[in-house]
């Protein structure tokens, strides 16, 4: 009996485990197949909800001064049609209104739409390109066509996005903010500063969720990345404005192969506004930043730099006299002219840089640092102490470093060979080269009293979740020359402002001082056409420095002198900038109209006007007319006093209380103006006798 | 019994919660998308303002209407101070 009972439940316990044992082997065998067999087809399908995505963070914005935006990232749009999701319905009725919309859009005709559509459906061509390039706004309008707004899966409208740098100003500043792409090397501040702007790139593991959405695995909530951070400019555009259009007008008109101009803050050494203006086709365009990245022989402008060397010498003053032999002397094998004839002999070196004579500066480094090797040396060491020979540090990248020569290397190409005639030939600008913004930068140091400033174009780099870092002006050289050479050298500047090369300048509201440059640039050639570059460089106003500024056209045909061809882009930018500075004028106040403070009048009249507003009030009288007070922080209302003996005073009361009070009195009263009593004809005070009065309200 | 009777519970709102969790991630989604486009549109009419606004395409564009530069300084009014 109790074995029967044992033997049962044995079996029972037999068959559920035989039962499980079943199970396992079926899930078992199951995974098996799933994992060996089928593993292909089933892992091919779950990727298709699960990929790698890179995803970039926002490029960041590029800015002026002010807050102008000069670079930043918009989406632009391929669109593409497939014409085959099209219903035939569909397809008949709109085809003909999408083709007029189209045609109203692109400016191609109606029929030739239609053709191309019709023909991509015979052909069953499912990508059919319809517009490149197309901005948010096109892309709507296009979205909103007939066919099109049906959408992707029965309208066949398809779209791709690409990102793509667009600068608001256009060719403004545009070779210094620079070209961020992707098929070749970025250029300027794109350049530069790609480290800073660029967002942050990242791969994550993207699940596809219902919808054609794509969300991360792990962290859903985080797609966002980080962006790049803010470039701001010391650039103006307002500023940028005047002198890209300055510029493009003189070197449109003297047909220039190039020209650049550069506007620098003395104080700071900031760049205000740069432009590079360069021929390309029939236009001037911003197709390579001559300011920057040009070396060439910067002529007269440099006479401002070996004026400074022989001054800080000692060994010469303004006043020393220089025997310019009428504009034309010898030196060793090589004779030198003055670009301009003016049959002087003797002139001091005031005059000889105002007219900018080359033999006269020639003549005075000459006499100072030519005659010997070690004067040479002398000559170089001085030169690079002023701080001419070295780069100025601009974050743009690209500048070369000054070409100089040096007395103390002999064994060098005939080029970069010292002699004799370098010192001469180096006084007036040539056997020598330099940008356009390194000679500025000299220039600016001039104005600044002799202090270098860095000159620099970025000055705050805003993250999107770091503190702004401003960047600060920086100083090259405390102090380029003694303070007695720099005043004299503004002197000298001064002088070709007032009776110079540039004395027919005409400029309003300021006053400038700068030097002409006029340099032939292919002087070795005996034959064929001169050619030059034309320059200014300068700083305004001359008493007290704001801006310095550059001016470079090179090769200008039809006219080539400096004053000629670069002057008028230099005066009429600083007429036009220094008028937008504002004046200030001061004019005196008139003084304060004497105004009826107090008003008087019938107590029982101002008690319900300030019940009815609700206003507080004192009252410090117990007889029917007052005066009302309101000096104080509430409205007081003091007594009145009218005698019945003495003319009462009326003044602050209005026109009917004032003749009411007066006739009661006996007395006539004859009245002008409106308003309120200011003056009566008799004084307040003065017996009554049968008379007449008058009042005057206003 | 009371106790699977919790754990069901539990897993419907477990589930629940899940669902509602996508929603809203769907929905952000949505809204960042419109943010972007939103932000675009505004870039885009915004840089064709700016340029549109400079001083030298205001004289180009105001030129047929016989408006003109001002050359004169803008002058700042400054009243002396009270003493």
């Amino acid at each position: 009996m109790q074995m029967d009972r044992k033997n049962e439940l044995l079996v029972r316990v037999y068959i559920v485990f035989f039962v499980f044992v079943l199970l396992a082997i079926v899930i078992l065998s199951k995974v098996v197949t799933i994992s060996l067999f089928e593993g292909e087809k089933w892992r091919e399908k779950g990727g298709r909800n699960v990929k790698w995505v890179e995803l970039n963070g926002e490029r960041g914005n590029i800015y002026d001064e002010r807050g102008n935006l000069l670079a930043t990232s918009l989406p632009y749009f391929d669109i593409y049609v497939d014409v085959m999701t099209v219903s035939e319905e569909l397809w008949n009725s709109d085809i003909d209104a999408l083709c007029a919309s189209l045609s109203a859009m692109f400016g191609n005709a109606s029929s030739e739409w239609h053709a191309k559509l019709v023909k991509a459906r015979e052909d069953k061509d499912r990508y059919l390109a319809i517009a490149k390039d197309l901005g948010k706004e096109d892309m709507k309008k296009l979205q909103s066509f007939p066919i099109f707004k049906e959408g992707r899966y029965r309208g066949g409208f398809l779209y791709e996005i690409k990102t793509s740098r667009e600068k608001p100003y256009k060719q403004l500043a545009s070779r210094t903010i620079g070209l961020d792409r992707s098929n070749a090397t970025k250029i300027g501040l794109e350049k530069s500063f790609n480290g800073v702007l660029s967002g942050d790139v990242q791969k994550r593991l993207m699940q596809r969720y219902p919808g054609d959405q794509w969300l991360p695995i792990y962290d859903p909530s985080d797609v966002d990345q980080k962006r790049g951070s803010d470039v701001v400019t010391t650039l103006d555009m307002n500023y940028q404005d005047i002198v890209h259009h300055e510029l493009l007008h003189a070197v449109s008109k003297y047909n220039a192969e190039a020209g650049t101009a550069i506007l620098m803050e003395v104080e700071t050494g900031a760049i205000k506004a740069i432009s590079n203006l360069g021929k390309y086709k029939d236009a001037y365009v911003e197709k390579y930043n001559y300011a920057i990245g040009r070396l060439s022989e910067p002529g007269s402008t440099f006479k401002l730099i070996s004026a400074l060397a022989v001054l800080e010498s000692g060994k010469v003053n303004l006043d020393t006299k220089l025997d310019i032999a009428g504009g034309r002397k010898k030196f060793y094998d090589r004779t030198m002219y003055d670009s301009e004839r003016h049959g002087l002999q003797v002139v001091d070196l005031r005059e000889a840089f105002e007219i900018s004579s080359n033999v006269g500066l020639a003549n005075a480094a000459y006499e100072v640092y030519g005659k010997s090797r070690e004067s040479w040396l002398k000559f170089y060491e001085d030169l690079k102490s002023i701080g001419v020979m070295d780069e100025t540090g601009i974050e743009i990248p690209g500048e070369p470093k000054p070409f100089f020569k040096n007395p103390a290397h002999e064994k060098v190409t005939a080029s970069e060979r010292w002699s004799g005639t370098t010192v001469p030939w180096m006084a007036h600008g040539y056997e020598l080269q330099m940008t356009p913004l390194q000679i500025l930068t000299i220039y600016n140091a001039v104005a600044n009293n002799g202090r270098m400033m860095k000159p620099y174009i970025v000055k705050e780099i805003v993250g999107a979740d770091a503190r702004p870092k401003t960047i600060k002006p920086k100083i090259l050289k405390s102090s380029i020359a003694s303070a007695t050479t720099i005043a004299q050298a503004k002197e000298l500047l001064e002088g070709v402002a007032k009776r110079g090369t540039a004395r027919n300048f005409d400029i309003k509201n300021t006053s400038f001082a700068g030097k002409t440059g006029t340099t032939r640039i292919n002087y070795w050639l005996k034959t064929g056409d001169k050619q030059y570059n034309a320059s200014f460089a300068g700083y305004f106003p001359a008493d007290n420095p704001k801006y310095s500024l550059m001016v470079v056209i090179y090769n200008p045909k039809g006219a080539y002198y400096g004053s000629q061809v670069a002057g008028p882009v230099f005066s009429e930018i600083v007429e036009r900038v220094s008028g937008m500075e504002q004046r200030v004028e001061v004019l005196p106040v008139e003084p304060k109209i004497e105004v009826v403070k107090a008003h008087s009048g019938y107590k029982g009249d101002y008690k319900a006007l300030l019940e009815f507003i609700g206003m507080d009030y004192k009252n410090h009288s117990t007889s029917k007319w007052v005066d009302m007070d309101s000096r104080e922080a509430s409205v007081v209302m003091k007594a009145k006093k009218i005698s019945t003996k003495k003319v009462p005073d009326v003044r602050g009361m209005g026109l009917r209380d004032a003749v009411y009070v007066l006739e009661s009195l006996g007395m006539n009263v004859e009245t002008q103006g409106m308003g309120m009593v200011y003056k009566q004809s008799i004084l307040p005070g003065t017996t009554i006798r049968n008379q007449g009065i008058k009042i005057y309200l206003k | 019994m009371g106790f699977i009777l919790l754990l069901t519970l539990l897993g419907l709102l477990y589930i629940a919660n899940a669902h509602r969790g996508e929603r809203k991630l769907r929905k952000i989604n949505k809204l960042r998308k419109e943010v972007n486009d939103a932000k675009a549109n505004y870039q885009e009419v915004k840089s064709e303002t700016t340029y549109n606004t400079t001083e030298s395409q205001l004289i180009k564009k105001l030129e047929p209407q016989g408006l003109k530069m001002n050359t004169e300084t803008p002058i700042l009014i400054k009243p002396e101070r009270e003493k």
